[in-house]
This record gives C-alpha cells, structure tokens and sequence, in this order.
C-alpha cells in the first residue's frame, strides 16, 4: 500500500471514531432525558397513589362532599400520570400495564366504596359502619400498595436504565478511546515497521555503497514510494560497480604482494630462532665424537652438577657406554640416569657417518621423586584398604579393575586376580547388570562419583546387597585417570529399610483410614521464645474431613496464615505441648471453623506436636439441647408447682365460692319451689279470673242470646214472630264478640304481634285510663320500634302490664310515668307512680313483683324494685341491645 | 532475509497488541459472568395446577433450575390448600402459586410458613350460579347450595363479595368441594346451584353451561396472590438454595417478558388448555416476582374476615411481617421488595 493511501486511511479512521464518540454521546443525553423523566412521572405516580390513599380513606370516615371532589380531581392529575407513561422495555411496559389495571381497580373499588357507604347508612348518619369502613379501607390500601410497588419499581427499573445508558456510554467512549490507542500503536508499529525500518536500511545500504561495497543489493521489493527508491538505489550501485571494477583489481594486486612480504619476513625470525635454540635450551646438549670426546656442549651442560665437562674432554662416565652402544647400533637409545643427586632421562642419536652422536639430556628428579612418593603411598592406600571392612577396588580410566583387596576375594572365593579388568562381572546378580553397566558408563562419561546397589554373590553361592560407590581421580587436565571404590555390604540395612517401609505402610495406611483427625505441626515462637504460631507439616484425610481444609493447601503454611481467627489459647496449648512434652487433652470451640473438637496433643519430637481431635459438635449440640431441655424442664416444673399452688389456692376459693353458689342455689331453688308455686297459684288464679270473666259475662251473655233465640223461634212457629227481636238477638251477639275480644286482648293483645311494642303500649296505657279514669298515666318513648328486639316485646309489655295492674291494685296512685328508651347500649323501661308505696323487705317477694323480675332476668335482662312507704314505687328493667 | 525477519518482528507486535486486547476483553467477559458453581442441590416443589404458577413452570420448562445448579422435583397437588399440607407435612421443601388465603388461616393457627416471593397476581376467582335453579342476580343466590373449598381464597372471595352486595355467607348453604373435577362437576350435574372457584375451572364450568350460566367475577378488584412458600426452617439451613430457586424464577420472568410465545405453549402445556383459555389468563394475570406491601395489606383484610366470620378462635390479627422473609429476593432482584418494616 502506498504510504500517501495509508495516511489517508488513518486520518479517516480516526475522523470515524471521533464521529462515532460524539454521536454515542448525544445519543445516549438523549435517551437518559427521556429516560429520566419517566422516572419522575414514575416517582409522581407512587407519590400520587399514596395520596389518593389518603384522600379516599379521608372521605370514608368524614363522608363530606369537598374530600370526594379533592378525591376526584386526584384521581385524574393521576390518570394523566398513568397516561404519560411510555416506556419501551417489556419488563416496563408490564409494570405501566399493570399500573394501568390497577388504576382502574382504584376507581372500581373507591366507586363500589362510596356506593356501599350511602347504601349502607341512613341520609342523618355521618359514621359508617366500622366494619364496612374497614373492610373498603383494606380494600383501597391494597389497591393503593399495589400501586406504589409498581411505581416504585417501575422508577427503581428506570434508574437502572439511566445508570446503564450511562455505564454503556462510559464503556464505549473507554472502548473509543482503547481503538484510537490501538490505532495510534497500529499506525505507528506500521510506520516504523514499512517506513522507518525501510528508510533505515536504505540508510545503512547507502552507507554500504558509499564505503564502496557494489554487491549490495536492496531487497524491498514493495510497491511503495521506499520501494522505488530502492530500485533506484539498485540501479545506481550496478551502474556505479561498472565504473569502478578496474580499481578493485589493482588494489587486490597490492594487497597480495603484501601478504608475501610479511611470509618472508616471519621465516626468516623462525630460522633466527631455530639458529639460537640449542644455546638457550635449559636442558643440556652434548655433541660427542665416536670415541666419547666433547665435540659441543650447550651453556645449559655445564652449569648442571654431574654434567660439568667441556669441549674436548670426554663426557660423564655413565654416558660414555651409553654413547659407544648407539654409535654401534646406529640407533637411538634413551635411559634413566642418575647424575650426582639428579635424574635425568638421556637420549642419545647417533649420526654414525658423521661420526658424532647428539645426546639430549632431560632432568626428571622431580617426576621420580614423586613417582617414588606415588608408590609409597600406593603401599599405604593398600595397607590402608586391605584393613577396612568394605571391599576396596581401584579402576583404570576406562573402567577396568585394577585391583581388589582381600575382602572381595574373601567373601567371593575367587583365585586373586580373577576380578580384575571386568572379570568382576561373573559375582554379579545378572539381573543388576543392566543398569550398572549403564551407571558405571555414565559416571565414566561424566568423571562424576559413580554409586550403584548391585546384588554379588559370596563364596557360599547366596547373594547379598552391596553398595558400589566410585570417586575419580582427576589430572591436571580434569580428565579421569583412576577410580577409587568401595562395595559396602547393605543387605541387613537394606533389610530394616523394607521393614521399615512395611511398617510405614502399615502406619500410613493407619494414619489415612482413622476415623479421628490427626494434624502434626512445628511449634513458632517469637523472639522471646513465646509460642506465637504453628505450622502444618502433616494430616490425614480424616483432618480434612472435619475440617473442611485441604491438605494441599496446609503444608508448610502457619495457622494464623490459613486461619488468621485462630484463638490464641489454641497456640498457647499446643506451644506449652511442642515445648515442655506435656501432652494435653481437652475439648474446646473453633470460632474460625465453627466447630466444637476434642483434643488429644503430644510432642514426638522437640518444636513439634501432635493433635489428635474428633468433632464433637453434633454431640455438644445434643449436650447443650438436653441441658435447654433439663433447663426447661425445671422451668416448667417450677411453673406448674407454681400454677399448681394457684389452681389450689383457686380451688380452694372456688370451694368456698361454691359453698355460697349452693346456699344460694339452695336459696334459689327455694325461690323457684315459691315461684313455681306461686305460677300454680297465679295460674288457678288466671284460670279462675277467665272462668269467671266467661261465666259472668260471656255464659250469661251467651245464655240470655240463647234464651232469646229459643224464644224468637217459638214466636216464629206460632206465626206472629217479630224481626226486631233479632236485630236485638244481633246486638247481643256484638256485644258477646267484642266481650271476647276484650279477654283475648287483656291474654295477649294482637295489637303487639300486628303493629310492634310502641303501638301495644299506646293501646294499653290508653285502654288503661279507660278503666282506671282516676289515674294519669304519662308515657315518654325514646327508642325506635326496629330497635326494640322481638324477643324483648313480650316482656316489656307483660311488665308493663304487670306494673300497672299492681299500681291500680295496690298504691292507690294518682299517676303513672312509663319510660321506654335506649341509653348506654341499654333498653331502659321504667314506671313510677306516686301512690303509698310499701316496704320492700316485707311484700317485695310478693307474686306480681317476683313475677316482674322473673321476667326480666329469664329475658337477659336486669330488675330493680324501689319502694319506700309515701314515696312510691319504681319499677326499672333494663336489657342489652 | 534480515528485512523479512524485521516485518515478522512487526506483525508479531500487532499480534501481541491484538491478543492482550482479546485476553482483557475475554477478562472482563469472564468475572462479569456470575458463577453458578456449586453443590447441586435437590428440591421438591409442590404446585397446585393453576396459573398463579406460571414461572414455576417456565423456569422447569427451560432448565433455570438446573443451570442454577437445582436439581427440582415437581409435585402436583390439586390446591393450594392440599399444597400447603404438603409444605406442612415435609413431604415437599417450597410451595410455589399459593394464593395468601390459605397461608392467613395457618397464620392464625400459629403455623410459621414464610412467604419468600410472589410470582403473580391475579383476578381468577369467579362466582358462577345455574340460571335453571333462578340465580339471575346476586341477591337470588338466599338460600342457594353454593359450592367452595373452605379455607381456600375462593372461600374468602365469596364471602367479600357477598359482603359488598349487602349479603352474608350465612344466607348461603355452603357445600365442600374439594377437587378441581367437583368444582365443575358438581354444579353442571346440579348437585350444588352455584359454585365459587379459581380459573381454568371457572372457564371449564362456564363452557358446560353455556346459556344456562350465569357468571360473576369474585374478587370485586381486589387481586389474589400466587406465594412461594416455604418453612423457616429450610430457609435457614439452605440459604443459598434459596437464593438459587427465586433467581430461576427471576429468569423465568425475564424469558416470559423476551419470549411470550413460547410462555404462553409452556403454560398450555402444563395446564393441559387450549390457546383462546391461554389469551385470557395473560389478560388477567402479573406474573412478576416481588415482595410488596399490598400483600401485607391483602393478608391483614383476610385475617381480619375470618375473625369477624368465625372461622378462627383467634381474635387478633397475626404481624404478618414476621410471615414474609425478604432477604433472599433482595439479594437477586432488590428492586422487586416493598415491604414497610
């Protein structure tokens, strides 16, 4: 791609970003306006739902015109709320529905309220019916929470859509800005990369052709503008390669010539050198004639003791045989000589035509004194060897034994010397080879100890475990010049190691499968040696089981580190433990696990303890709920002692109490015989009153009518019969009937079933003054007929009746007051007459006053009789309604 | 050959950029995930086979409870009434559709179930008298063999609505219907003359009679609620099983909001009705997940009548605040709780 079209798409992907950067921004202003301010309609809404609550419960307990017009006017800014709504998410637009339905439920309900309310209350009643009230405000809050708990989550949901606009808003322009990085990054790794690396290598080729180098070649072969350059470079250096090619060619020339000069001139210093060798060796050089004269010597021969001789003089006398035998073999020899105290290795060539012999001489006093060292200590490392218990064998570079001492040859039973080399391998266990001779190869390779268990067998033929470990015996160089080994006789110890692993399995079978967490740990102290925390060096499944912790991630970690809530009394018993080897046993609680446990810890070794602990908790549970039930149960038992002390201090007032109720049963059965008697009485008495009413008025009423008729028909049957007698005869019997009817309704008057208490009373007071015309009777009614119970009609008007009839009997009144109202929840009858009045003790057991309370009390209610002489009587009843 | 190493340097670059910016993104991507690991759990759940269940079913439906590591076991029962016995008796863990009728009367026995969410409410008690045996208007229904299950919402309903059209449930001849199949049944046979029951049976009686039905929507505005219900006891000791079963009902939602559909063939389904009965129920049900206070105000009304109606020894109305725990649905869905404490 051309770097000018790169540039443009970059300054166009970075216009796009910012483009897209502000259209991101004002779109999302945009969508949290809105958003916002359905949250506000939404936040109105609860508000509104929780005033029209108030109003609408305003109006049921008031019922006043200006609460239902306030309701009313609410109810529609409400509505108009409600309606605003729109929100475009499902989750929204569902609580908006349901708003909306619960909007109309509202309505439904305060209507149905309002409607219930005027049906059920007189147009004079203000109070409704507190049932009623109840039961529509429930109604209206249910509706109303309803309501306010969509609202509220509606607004809450469009909070969160603000707060996501916002989050989204934030994380594109973080997303925005992240790719305008990447593209800066990108942008710039792409100019270095396809600019300023090109433009840097074609730097460095410039600099290349400048320095004359022709053969360099630009191999950017991109169809951009550095491309063209380098073609163009390529070019140029081709053309520039032709001009100069005969200039190279002379330059080669010359630098040839100069390499020969300098070939030369380092010969002719190494013949210089050569010359000068013999007079600067440091070892001595002879030359001697055929017949031992000193033909030369370097300077080096006669500073050296035992080789003082001079030209012309014959040599040392250890030579000279030497000399004379090369001379006649014409061969070279080389001998160890000893000259005065000094060594020397001697080499003598003999040039037998040129009738002299060269003798090279080399002092080796100090190699023989340490190979006299070497073998005396050799002697020393065998005797050293042959004493110890181990077989002892030493090896040669590649491997082969050199020597065993006794002890192998002993314990195998072989003829010395049959070990040796690799003949060692006929005592080893064939099934140990393998991989000896591969360990035994490797530590050669190396030069490193070489150690191997390998099983060899004993002059007895059995087979034991020796332990075969090897040192190298470095030179100068580092490289392996002898081995130095030992076999160690392992069989008893690789006994106990199999014991010893039998019984750690065993152990650690135990250790894995027991049923009780076992922990070891390493006691921490601080710097005044007080136990500050421990550390977990083991525990078994059993731990991690009651534990809830993985061993894996215990191991070497302190307590305070796993379980950084760790009571301090736990590290304190068990530091006391690691420390002084005191075991403990002990139960306590686990705040950080949570857990009651059981402890068993001892120490094993120093700083170290061991625990030993089972879960008790379920057990500490029951513990603690048998000592709640114990508890309790001493609680109730305390109790009921103490509610059965009650019930018998109860029992024994209430065996007094019951004492009094059976003297008054007994006193009132006695009143019920007098009662009972007294109604016998009263009722002969009634019959006897009916019997004679009937016999006085009706039977002579009835006798004279059929007296009459008897008559009226003799006359007819005689023929002079006359009309008039029956109209007569008519008149009678109208006056018979309306008899009957009088003594049906002194018995029951019909008036009361007909037209209610209020009317028969009317009747009776008004029928009353007709018969007794010498005494007033006022009445005062203060109670509505529907308030009256059916079941009190009849007792109130008999009590009437049986009030008034003893008035006009006994009391010799003037005037009756009759009161019928309702006070305190009550129906009050009361009649008061003026008259003598009486001493209640003496006749208020009488038959019509007992009567008149018998009535009262037998009807739910209550009788007071107050009576004083001169005074008057009242006579007040009183009922619950 | 150096050039061409230098532009692989380069390219290796931008991939380095490009895959740290995918690593942090797939980061961001994994800690945004909520993880859902963990000890599966088992649970019984028992459901009365209405609609107030309805995100019980999608959540079953769907899979919400096991990919919320739940492993659930539905058990029908045929009301919520039976349900609940069931929750009593522990022969089920949670009880989900439960009107709040049933849960007021174990209140004023003192029996402590706890309210852990709502999932609907709804309208779908209805009154439905024979026109054969003179029921025309309300005021006729005097002395009518009127079937309900007592104890039930439908019970409750009856009464209030009779209540609010100047009558009382004593005016009545009550009669015990306990099963789904007698609430139809016995009023389309004539055994009873009118009978008080949830939907879809109220539906199923309506169709039978036909002309011969006379139809009155029971709860006079006032919604009835479908509970999920559990002890407290269970509640205690799986917290976070709890919290595992609401937010499968809260997914449940979500999929009945972004899928209804394929909600309304969930509920087709399980209810065994055709799509038209489907159309009506969506008509006249929430089903959300909350906790409000309009629940405590329903319970406090129904607690109230049974008192004044003698169905209860008790006189005082229980603190139903102590029936409702609102932790667990704050913790998944906070903005579902309104509850004044």
């Amino acid at each position: 791609m051309r770097i000018r079209t790169q540039f443009v798409l970059n300054t166009l992907l970075f216009g796009i970003i910012l483009v897209l950067m502000a259209v991101s921004a004002f779109v999302t202003h945009r969508q949290v306006d809105t958003t916002r301010k359905q949250d506000s309609i939404a936040a109105s809404i609860a508000q509104g739902a929780n005033e029209l609550s108030y109003l609408a419960n305003d109006y049921l307990i008031y019922r006043e015109s200006q609460q239902l017009s306030r309701w009313q006017s609410r109810f529609a800014l409400f509505s108009n709320q409600v309606a605003a709504l729109n929100v475009d998410r499902p989750e929204q637009q569902v609580l908006t529905r349901n708003i909306q339905v619960n909007l109309h439920r509202l309505q439904d309900v305060f209507n149905s309220a309002v409607s219930a309310a005027g049906v059920s209350s007189s147009s004079q009643e203000t109070v409704l019916d507190p049932a009623l009230l109840q039961v529509s405000w429930s109604r209206i809050a249910i509706q109303s929470q309803g309501l306010i708990s969509d609202a509220s989550r509606l607004s809450q949901l469009l909070r969160q859509q603000m707060d996501n606009l916002m989050n989204r808003r934030s994380l594109l322009i973080y997303l925005m800005t992240g790719l305008f990085g990447a593209l800066l990054l990108t942008s710039y790794l792409l100019t270095y990369q396809r600019i300023l690396k090109s433009l840097a290598k074609v730097q460095a080729g410039t600099a290349s052709i400048g320095s004359g180098n022709f053969d360099f070649k630009f191999a950017d072969e991109k169809n951009d503008e550095i491309g063209d350059l380098s073609r163009a470079f390529n070019q140029m250096t081709a053309d520039l390669k032709t001009v100069t090619a005969s200039k190279a060619d002379l330059e080669h020339e010359i630098a040839e010539r100069k390499q020969a000069e300098e070939a030369l001139r380092a010969a002719h210093a190494q013949a210089v050198w050569l010359a000068r060798f013999p007079e600067q060796n440091p070892n001595p050089i002879l030359r001697a004639s055929a017949d031992g004269t000193v033909l030369y010597c370097n300077p080096a021969s006669a500073k050296l003791s035992g080789w003082r001789c001079d030209v012309g003089r014959v040599p040392p006398n250890d030579l000279l045989p030497l000399v004379g035998r090369a001379m006649a073999e014409g061969t070279e020899l080389q001998q160890d000589v000893q000259l005065g105290e000094r060594f020397y290795i001697v080499c003598v060539s003999p040039f037998p035509k040129e009738g002299y012999a060269n003798i090279y001489g080399s002092d080796i006093t100090e190699r023989k004194q340490a190979e006299e060292a070497l073998r005396r200590s050799e002697e020393h490392f065998r005797a050293l060897a042959e004493a110890l218990p181990q077989i002892v064998w030493t090896a040669d570079a590649e491997g082969g034994v050199e020597w065993f001492n006794n002890r192998w040859y002993d314990y195998t039973g072989e003829p010395y010397g049959i070990g040796q080399g690799w003949g060692w391998e006929l005592t080893a266990h064939p099934d140990d080879m393998p991989h000896t001779l591969k360990n035994w190869q490797e530590a050669r390779q190396r030069g490193t100890l070489f150690q191997n268990e390998i099983r060899v067998r004993s002059h007895a033929g059995q087979y034991r475990w020796f332990l075969v470990r090897a040192w190298p015996l470095l030179d100068e160089d580092g490289k392996v010049v002898r081995w130095f080994g030992t076999n160690t006789d392992i069989e008893e110890l690789r006994q106990v190691e199999q014991k010893l692993r039998e019984s750690e399995a065993r152990y650690r079978t135990l250790f894995e499968s027991m049923t009780e967490g076992f922990a070891l740990h390493e006691i921490l102290c601080d710097e005044q040696g007080r136990p500050c925390d421990y550390r977990f060096l083991d525990v078994n499944p059993a731990f991690e089981r009651l534990t809830g912790l993985k061993r894996a991630d215990l191991l070497s970690r302190c307590v305070r580190d796993v379980l950084p809530g760790t009571e301090a009394h736990w590290i304190e018993n068990f530091g006391r433990v690691a420390l002084t080897g005191e075991p403990v046993h002990f139960e306590n609680f686990s705040a950080s696990l949570g857990r009651w446990y059981e402890v068993f810890a001892y120490r094993p070794v120093v700083n170290q303890f061991a625990v030993l602990f089972t879960d008790i908790t379920e057990r500490k549970r029951a513990e603690e709920a048998l000592r709640k039930a114990h508890n309790d149960l001493e609680k109730r038992v305390h109790e009921r002692t103490s509610e059965l002390s009650t019930a018998v201090q109860s029992l024994q007032a209430e065996v007094v109490q019951r004492k009094r109720l059976e003297a008054t049963l007994r006193e009132s059965e006695n009143q019920v015989r007098f009662f009972a008697s007294q109604c016998l009485t009263a009722q002969e008495s009634e019959r006897k009153r009916i019997a004679g009413e009937l016999h006085d008025s009706i039977s002579a009423s009835l006798a004279a009518t059929k007296f009459a008729i008897e008559r009226a028909s003799e006359e007819m049957k005689r023929g002079h019969g006359d009309p008039e007698s029956l109209k007569n005869l008519a008149a009678n019997l109208t006056g018979i009937i309306t008899e009957v009817r009088r003594i049906m309704a002194d018995l029951r008057p019909s008036i009361l079933d007909d037209l209610g208490i209020l009317a028969a009373l009317n009747w009776f007071c008004r029928e009353y003054r007709k018969s007794y015309s010498h005494i007033a009777v006022e009445k005062q009614i203060g109670i509505e007929e529907h308030e009256v119970p059916d079941s009190l009609k009849t007792p109130v008007f008999r009590i009437s009746q049986e009030a008034m009839s003893n008035i006009s009997k006994h009391s010799q009144a003037s005037l009756i007051k009759l009161s019928l109202k309702k006070e305190d929840g009550r129906m009050l009858l009361t009649i008061h007459d003026n008259g003598q009045g009486f001493d209640p003790e003496t006749v208020g057991k009488g038959l019509g006053l007992s009567s008149i309370r018998e009535r009262a009390e037998l009807s739910g209610g209550a009788c007071s009789i107050e009576s004083a002489k001169g005074a008057g009587t009242t006579v007040c009843c009183s009922w619950p309604i | 050959m150096k050039g061409h190493i230098q532009r692989t340097d380069g390219f290796t670059l931008v991939k380095l950029v490009l895959g740290l910016l995918v690593g942090v993104s797939l980061g961001f991507w994994s800690c945004s995930r909520q993880d859902n690991s963990g000890v599966v759990e088992s649970i019984t759940v028992g459901y009365p086979p209405f609609e107030s269940a309805t995100l019980f079913y999608i959540a079953e439906d769907q899979r919400f409870f096991s990919r919320n590591s739940l492993n659930v076991t539905p058990r029908r029962y045929d009301t919520g009434v039976a349900t609940l016995g069931g929750l009593s008796n522990r022969e089920v863990d949670i009880a989900v559709g439960i009107a709040e009728f049933p849960l007021v009367g174990r209140a004023l026995q003192n029996e402590k179930l706890i309210i852990i969410g709502n999932i609907d409410k709804a309208e779908f008690i209805f009154l439905l008298g024979r026109k054969d045996r003179g029921i025309e208007k309300v005021s006729d229904l005097r002395g009518k063999r009127v079937g309900t299950t007592f104890g039930t919402v439908a019970h409750f309903h009856l009464g209030r609505f009779l209540d609010l059209h100047g009558m009382s449930i004593k005016e009545l001849t009550l009669v015990d219907v306990k099963t789904p199949e007698e609430w139809v049944n016995a009023v389309v046979t004539g055994d009873i003359d009118a009978v008080a029951t949830a939907q879809p049976y109220a539906d199923f009686v309506k169709d039978r009679l036909g002309e011969n039905g006379v139809v009155w929507p029971a709860q006079s505005g006032q919604p009835l609620h479908g509970l999920v219900i559990s002890s407290k006891e269970w509640i205690t000791r799986h917290p976070e099983g709890t919290k595992r079963f609401l937010k499968s009902l809260a997914e449940a939602e979500g999929y009945l909001l972004s899928h209804p559909a394929e909600a309304k063939v969930i509920l087709q389904k399980w209810l065994n009705l055709d799509a038209a009965s489907v159309e009506r129920i969506w008509s006249r049900n929430q089903f959300s997940i909350s906790l409000d206070q309009a629940l405590i105000a329903t319970m406090e009304d129904e607690a109230r009548w049974m008192i004044a109606n003698g169905l209860t020894s008790e006189e005082n109305t229980p603190d139903f605040n102590e029936y409702i725990h609102l932790d667990d649905l704050k913790a998944v869905k906070p903005e579902a709780v309104h509850i004044i404490r």
